[in-house]
């Protein structure tokens, strides 16, 4: 190759480059460049909106976590924003993983180089999941310091296991349409309601809440998490096996539907 | 290396159905240079987008070497040039070309010098800290032709290549073409510039309404008998013209335009001029050996 003013060099003969799927965990590093500048900044501002309505008001009330440990009212706060702050997270976190692509166009250039569409979204969830787990030690840190040291050791573990659990839901709406934040927050919604109101119930009811994700547990499984609770390991494996499923189904909808409408 | 076999492909929705590709054949050769023409709508990005497996033919099957699109997409990657330039409008040149780079299976060892030499090819130095947005129509075009140099690719598919570039990027898009020519590399350009894909290409299909209407091959000879009009440029003697070519239309600045003629009458024309003193500065066919055959081919269909 020449410059642009000179005659046209040769390209240079074509030879086979390896292509391996580690090229595929460098290009992680600009995903998670991307979830910073796309997704963090969305995500810290709900959270720190959340924090001002549950968390402050419970340390005004009850006071701050200390030494000896937190107040019964500070640790149920605490619960319901971490609660809140993984909803959110994995909210924003699945928004268009996969639909922005599509109605963008962005997989023209993507998926014309030798890359795995599969690998490439399951890559991305995985890099999104710790994107989000870095805001929120982020968070934690600077809340530790602010407020006081509170940091349950298996909040961040649970956190995770939650996210997937959500963040699963969200992934496979993505793969299927372009309304995957509607269809997610449909779902968590209404499936908590149902869980919540037939349970115990028989006949289609029970057939139909058992087909929802059980997101009435989520409160109980971020209640452990933020040391409110004791931990019903079932609860949390129902859930985050939920959200494996879906983005393992996701997945499949990624290798199968087709990019291109034209 | 490129193969259709009776490809079809039909747009479904709740309402009605559009047929795109209708029982589609061809075979493109490695070392080819292959075009693609055909009026709006015909089925040339659907074609396209079924090439690079971005979804698959209703019926019929298409192959690269040997194996389903998908799957030499994904083993051996495809460099495209999209008409449409979806780049996320907030990432900048030189980081665009890197993310691909590594997209592209590019070792890291040589991904700055590979992207800062496709920066240099197409003219893009002064713009690589510029993000996508801040781009004219033309630098972004460019871009995509850069994106889909960066790799050696044995297969080179262009949508509307230079769409959008100046005349001078889009001789210099010829040059490229011309050094991308390669035994084992096949190059297919859709375009409905009819004269860059007679400059470029070694075989045009022209397509309309998702039908294969007909291949040109513009490296065979022009039949003796065809009967083409010309574009007759006089430096003296416009007086001869009238008489040597009966039915010959003098437009302005001494050039006429002769009616259709078989080359032997054209011959014999030219000689007669010129054996009466009078000088002839250009001659040029009215419309290419493609340009007429597209005509052809789309007023047929027009007329089925």
């Amino acid at each position: 190759m020449t410059d642009a003013t000179g005659t046209v060099a040769a390209l240079e003969p074509t030879r086979s480059h390896s292509v391996s799927p580690a090229r595929l965990a460098r290009y992680a590093l600009w995903q998670l460049r991307d979830y910073f500048v796309d997704k963090a900044v969305p995500t810290i501002t709900l959270i720190l909106l959340s924090v001002y309505l549950t968390l402050v008001p419970a340390i005004v009330t009850y006071g701050r976590p200390g030494p000896s440990g937190a107040p019964r009212g500070f640790v149920e706060a605490f619960s319901l924003t971490i609660l809140i702050s993984i909803l959110e997270g994995a909210l924003l976190a699945t928004t268009g993983i996969v639909a922005d692509d599509r109605k963008l166009g962005y997989f023209r250039f993507y998926f014309a180089k030798p890359v795995s569409v599969q690998r490439f979204y399951a890559i991305k969830f995985g890099v999104y999941l710790t994107g989000f787990l870095l805001v929120l030690a982020f968070l934690l840190g600077v809340h530790a310091i602010a407020v006081g040291p509170y940091f349950p050791p298996l909040l961040l573990p649970i956190a995770a296991l939650v996210f997937v659990a959500v963040g699963g839901i969200g992934f496979l709406a993505s793969a299927v349409w372009r309304y995957d934040w509607v269809t997610l927050s449909a779902v968590v919604f209404s499936s908590t309601i149902m869980w919540g109101l037939w349970e115990k119930a028989t006949g289609w009811r029970a057939v139909l809440v058992r087909i929802l994700p059980p997101m009435d547990r989520l409160g109980e499984v971020v209640g452990a998490a933020s040391g409110r609770n004791a931990l019903h390991a079932l609860d949390l494996w129902w859930l985050t096996g939920y959200g494996v499923v879906c983005f393992l189904l996701g997945l499949v909808v990624v290798g199968r539907r087709p990019l291109a409408k034209a | 290396m490129i193969t259709f076999t009776s490809v079809s492909h039909t747009y479904r929705s709740l309402f009605r159905r559009v047929h795109a590709v209708e029982d589609f054949t061809l075979e493109i050769q490695a070392g080819e240079v292959f075009g693609l023409a055909g009026p709006n709508g015909a089925g040339k990005s659907t074609l396209i987008s079924l090439m690079l497996g971005f979804m698959s033919p209703g019926r019929g099957a298409i192959r690269i070497d040997g194996v389903p699109p998908r799957a030499y997409v994904e083993r051996s990657g495809i460099g495209f040039v999209s008409e449409l330039m979806n780049v996320p409008p907030r990432w900048e040149l030189r980081e665009t070309l890197v993310r691909y780079a590594l997209l592209a299976g590019i070792p890291s060892n040589e991904v700055k010098d590979r992207v800062d030499r496709a920066i240099e090819l197409l003219g893009l130095a002064e713009h690589r800290g510029k993000r996508v947005k801040q781009l004219s129509k033309g630098n972004l075009q460019r871009l995509g032709i850069a994106q889909a140099l960066l790799r050696e690719e044995r297969v080179l598919v262009f949508d509307e290549p230079t769409h959008g570039l100046d005349p001078v990027w889009s001789l210099r898009f010829r040059d490229i073409v011309s050094e991308l020519r390669a035994g084992d590399r096949a190059v297919f350009i859709a375009s409905h510039n009819l004269d860059e894909l007679q400059r470029l290409c070694d075989r045009v299909a022209i397509i309309d309404h998702g039908r294969l209407e007909r291949i040109i091959d513009l490296n065979a000879p022009p039949p003796v008998a065809s009967r083409t009009s010309y574009r007759l440029t006089m430096a003296n003697g416009h007086e001869h013209v009238a008489a040597v070519f009966p039915g010959a239309t003098e437009g302005d600045e001494g050039a006429f335009e002769l009616p259709p003629l078989e080359l032997a009458s054209l011959n014999a024309g030219l000689a007669a001029l010129v054996g009466k003193g009078a000088l002839v500065s250009a001659l040029t066919p009215l419309e290419s050996s493609l340009e007429r055959a597209f005509r052809e081919a789309v007023t047929e269909e027009q007329r089925v």
